[in-house]
């Protein structure tokens, strides 16, 4: 069970829709792990849909519904099928690695830590990366600002007298010093959604800041 | 157009599964005098302009159509399951994104154990409280909780908007959340 999930606004702001897609990620990521957050979700969902109902019903173009009814026997597009599952990779991150963790082409960075660069179209001024760090490597502390979301997938780190594990979210605060430890018992990999090119604010976004100056 | 009297939700639920189990284009039209026009006031109310607000509904509604057969009224009401195509309509068509989502009902998602199935809380129970939720919100929550679902707008966002503190902001939305919740886990109060 996760005890650290993401913040209110962000699971909010994915049931309205508004989230960016690299954060959605996390979110998906973190509901597949976490029936907690699944249950909030049906409210927030149940939340839209009576908003939905309560809204004015506007004017449909007159052709509208016989337009509507023309396409009805339309072929519908393929559905593309679900993502292999992974032991680490829940099936909707699974789906934008593209392939299983064991063949996630990891880039060196040093001192025991690795990334690998998720692509994602149309999403500038975020960087998305899986980040795996070695058993018990501490992480040099700096100060930071900006918006980070963190998602353990494997291993677990400690940060501020908190214990993150597999599921777990970690949100930036941009007031507080992070020096965070990879937890002995393994090696961590996280997702990381990082606002800015080259801000990095997390419990690992000052490692990464130290390697890219 | 002619102005349709209210359907009641659990009507809605029926009209959907009518047009899974038999695709009746009788039961289509009226989901379709339903929401079609909603799900436009939806996507307009979201900064669309009319010729997208009218496509997208279509497509909606297409999808409505065509993953009729797939609605359970066990998991979700009739509105809360076109809101959630209409939502996810609108980042695939309109924010050209797209939406990550844990797939329901697959078996690798870590299932709840502390809740067994017999004592989940019915739709239609979850519905109801969703809408007692709403009302009795206070204004300046409720205000916030439109925000983040009709303006795709931050909390720091809705702080530039409105002139409030960003501390303020959150402190309100943090309120909003927890009253929902509190309902939505049966404690009315
Ligand atoms: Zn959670």
């Amino acid at each position: 069970m996760s005890r650290h999930h993401p913040p209110e606004d962000v699971l909010m702001a994915y049931a309205a829709g508004s989230l960016p897609e690299p954060h959605s990620l996390v979110v998906a990521t973190h509901l597949s792990l976490c029936p907690a957050c699944r249950q909030t979700m049906t409210g927030l969902d149940a939340l839209g849909g009576a908003m939905l109902d309560d809204l004015s019903p506007t004017l449909m173009e007159a052709d509208s519904l016989d337009r509507l009814m023309a396409r009805l026997e339309e072929p519908a597009p393929p559905k593309a099928p679900p993502a292999p599952t992974d032991s680490v990779l829940p099936s909707p991150l699974r789906a934008y690695v593209g392939r299983g963790i064991e063949n996630v082409a990891w880039k060196k960075l040093g001192r025991g830590i690795e990334e690998f660069r998720l692509p994602i179209p149309n999403t500038d001024g975020y960087t998305t990366r899986l980040v795996r760090v070695a058993a018990g490597r501490d992480i040099p502390s700096h100060s930071h600002d900006g918006d980070e979301l963190t998602l353990v997938l494997a291993g677990g780190f400690t940060d501020g007298g908190e214990n993150y594990r597999r599921g777990d979210v970690a949100g930036a605060d941009p007031t507080v010093h992070h020096t965070p430890v990879a937890d002995a018992d393994g090696v961590c990999i996280c997702l990381i959604v990082t606002e800015g090119k080259l801000r990095f604010s997390g419990p690992f976004g000052p490692l990464l800041s130290y390697f890219r100056g | 157009m002619q102005r349709q009297a209210p359907v009641a939700p659990g009507e809605l639920d029926a009209l959907v599964v009518t047009v899974g189990r038999t695709r009746d284009r009788e039961a289509f039209v009226a989901l379709y005098r339903h929401f079609a026009p909603r799900v436009k006031a939806y996507l307009l109310r979201l900064g669309a302009d009319d010729t997208t607000a009218e496509e997208a509904t279509q497509e909606t509604m297409l999808a409505v159509w065509r993953r009729a057969d797939s609605f359970d009224p066990s998991q979700a009401g009739a509105s809360t399951w076109v809101f959630t195509i209409a939502r996810n309509r609108r980042i695939d068509l309109i924010r050209r994104e797209r939406r990550p989502e844990a797939e329901e009902g697959s078996a690798e998602l870590i299932p709840d154990p502390a809740v067994p199935a017999d004592q989940k809380i019915a739709v239609e129970e979850r519905d109801r409280r969703v809408r007692v939720a709403l009302e009795v919100l206070p204004r300046e929550q409720a205000a916030l909780i439109e925000m983040a679902y009709y303006q795709d707008l931050t909390q720091t966002a809705i702080a530039e908007k409105t002139g409030l503190p960003l501390g303020t902001v959150k402190s309100r939305f943090r309120l909003a959340f927890a009253r929902l919740k509190r309902v939505l886990d049966g404690d009315m109060s």
